[in-house]
């Protein structure tokens, strides 16, 4: 065999060298690819299942420096690396790799700062006659509640001063900055006697002049706490027609708060405890010896910055007996984009997944089986958790308002931790239409009173010691939530909180 | 080219010899199903493809260039070892993913996604050894096999 190297024969044996280096090298015209930064982030991972500053650190230079077009989606717009995203992807690529990462394992920028700072923190437990049922019951769980509460508070680090008061037809100062002792004073006060002794008008309770009260005083950059069972007192009115008017009244307070503090925000919880005593009915006829567990509130009122401070810091949480639902009552002035993804399946019908990382649904098709003929259906996963709301408010589809009224949603929560795919999400949403067409769909979350409210509700309450459900309700109190509500939903207005905007293209 | 090779793979729509959602993780359709972020296996084994032809071609009439090795059948002989390396690679890459679970969880797939892949692939570099080795010039300067080509001699 004559091997006469050519031109052409030499040309044929480098090509496959030069395309193999080159295939190394594809990906990452710097070096550093998706790929390797996986890898990189697994190996950091291995040993102590987190990824401390350093490490994060090397990630974020690669990230930086890689011209890896994958790396876009954890960059914004501008190119910069947009370090929640990095978090999120890391915590979503550990999970599928069986990794045991949190993601407060990560660390980020920033992280633990709150953008509250420090603020005084104004504590208002009504003493009006109505609320002696709570602390004079055998069972100490309201009395016990409200010692974990103030303890919390009273250690939370964002706490500059805790100012302790109680509150009926004025406001009573018991102790400003206070201290542990004066938590515990406080707490072992909680008494009947105690209650008289304080003075006040304590024979009915005026909601509408206590908020009132509360919302005046306030000072810039406080928060106020009001505990109270919010049962109004009509004495002897027309009770439909005075829980109108208090409801007028509260929405005028709360409408002139808000001209002197835009960001001014409310969140209520509703706790349960056992009541034994003497329950006033809206003709304030007295029902002695009620023995019942009923609910009271915890509203607190002060900037949105300041209500997520404490709801994150889950201070509440961790009272005793808890707390059973709550709202969170916002400024609906900017509707901010939660994070979502669109769900490659389950569905009816057919879609591209190609752009659905950019919310668009391309190449829809309707299903064409007999049995779903003509349905178009997909789910979108959302995660609400960085929101105040609770959790339950984002189950209602009546809180949904979708642009495209041929599409009806249902929502549902994300139980199952082992799905990868639908990990860092707190929502399911389910679109369905049979009207398939190409629109910009948009989802909103509109600021509304949540079921729970009209739930917890009264209009008559004659009948709470035979009338079982009675018991667990608040007599007006739906008014006195709406009155707020719509000093922040005004009702011509749409007030959405959340958007999410997709794009179906068939 | 991760489309160019992706739209070869499918045959541009027209005899798709796996499941779109096979196309999707093998255009990179991340574990997390969020993206196209993971690894862009229809640009790897495409490039591979590519490499293996070439390098094959390279190796029956330049590299061997034999007297006794230049007729037809030895040309089916080095094709037929360049269709199975190529089935295995296309085959085996996927395969691997669909074991370790290394995949989206919304996507349907199947040993059958990979057996067609791998068909694709060794199908393709058939077909691109045929062109290469169909084109005069590019065996002009063998010794001993310029008038080699898969019918004749």
């Amino acid at each position: 065999m004559q091997m006469k190297k050519t031109p052409l024969a030499f040309l044929f044996s480098i090509i496959p060298l030069t395309l193999l280096f080159l295939l190394q090298s594809c990906g990452g015209d710097k070096g550093y690819d998706f790929d390797t930064f996986q890898e990189q982030s697994l190996d950091f991972a291995k040993n102590d299942q987190r990824i401390d500053q350093q490490e994060y650190e090397t990630l974020v230079v690669g990230i930086g420096n890689s011209d890896d077009r994958r790396f876009q989606s954890l960059k914004t717009e501008n190119g910069e690396v947009d370090h929640a995203k990095v978090a999120a992807y890391l915590k979503k690529y550990f999970d599928a790799k069986g990794t045991n990462v949190a993601l407060t394992d990560i660390w980020q920028a920033g992280a633990g700062t709150s953008d509250a700072g420090t603020f005084n923190v104004s504590v208002f437990l009504e003493n009006s006659a109505s609320m002696d049922g709570y602390v004079d019951a055998n069972s100490t769980a309201f009395k016990a509640t409200m010692l974990d509460l103030l303890t919390n508070l009273e250690n939370y680090p964002a706490t500059d001063t805790l100012n302790l008061n109680y509150i009926n037809s004025t406001i009573i100062p018991v102790k400003a900055a206070a201290s542990k002792t004066d938590v515990s004073d406080f707490y072992q006060n909680l008494n009947r006697g105690n209650f008289k002794s304080q003075g006040g008008k304590r024979g009915s309770s005026d909601i509408g002049e206590i908020l009132s009260q509360i919302l005046n005083q306030q000072k810039s950059g406080e928060l106020s706490v009001l505990i109270s069972d919010f049962v109004f007192s009509p004495g002897g009115q027309n009770a439909v027609r005075y829980l109108e008017g208090q409801r007028s009244q509260i929405r005028s307070e709360f409408v002139a708060a808000r001209r002197s503090n835009p960001d001014l925000s409310v969140a209520i919880l509703q706790g349960q405890a056992q009541f034994e005593g003497t329950y006033y009915d809206r003709n304030d006829k007295p029902h002695a010896q009620l023995n019942a567990t009923r609910p009271y509130y915890l509203w607190l009122i002060g900037t949105a910055a300041q209500i997520q401070s404490v709801l994150d810091s889950k201070i509440l949480e961790q009272t005793r007996n808890g707390f059973i639902n709550k709202l969170v009552i916002q400024p609906a002035s900017e509707a901010t984009q939660p994070p979502f993804k669109i769900q490659y399946r389950p569905r009816i019908g057919e879609f591209d997944s190609k752009s659905l990382a950019q919310g668009v649904i391309s190449d829809a098709q309707a299903a064409r089986d007999d049995r779903n003929k003509g349905v178009f259906e997909f789910n979108v996963a959302v995660n609400f958790s960085e929101g105040m709301q609770d959790a339950g408010y984002f189950l209602d589809s009546a809180n949904y308002k979708i642009n495209d009224p041929k599409y009806s949603l249902k929502a549902k929560p994300i139980t199952d931790q082992n799905d990868v795919s639908l990990r860092g999400f707190t929502h399911l949403l389910t679109l369905r239409t049979t009207d398939l067409k190409d629109e910009k769909l948009q989802i909103d979350v509109v600021g509304k009173v949540p079921g729970w409210v009209y739930a917890s509700s009264s209009e008559d309450d004659t009948q709470i010691e035979t009338a079982a459900e009675e018991e667990n309700k608040t007599f007006g109190f739906s008014y006195l939530v709406e009155g707020v509500s719509d000093a922040f939903y005004p009702r011509s207005q749409a007030n959405p909180l959340y958007t999410i905007p997709l794009t179906i293209k068939k | 080219m991760q489309e160019v090779f992706a739209k070869m793979y499918e045959w541009f729509g027209l005899i798709p010899f796996f499941s779109k959602d096979m196309g999707d993780h093998l255009r990179g359709f991340d574990v997390t199903c969020t993206d196209y972020i993971a690894t862009p296996w229809f640009s790897y084994i495409g490039w591979i493809m590519v490499v293996t032809t070439v390098f094959t071609f390279a190796l029956q009439y330049y590299i061997v260039d034999s007297s006794r090795y230049n007729k037809a059948r030895h040309w089916w002989f080095f094709a037929l070892g360049l269709v199975l390396l190529n089935f295995l690679v296309a085959f085996a890459i996927p395969y691997n993913d669909i074991q370790d679970s290394n995949f989206c969880n919304q996507l349907k797939l199947n040993v059958s996604d990979c057996v067609g892949f791998g068909f694709s692939n060794a199908l393709w570099s058939l077909i691109l050894l045929v062109i290469i080795s169909s084109i005069p010039v590019f065996r002009s300067q063998s010794n001993n096999c310029r008038f080699t080509t898969f019918w004749k001699p």
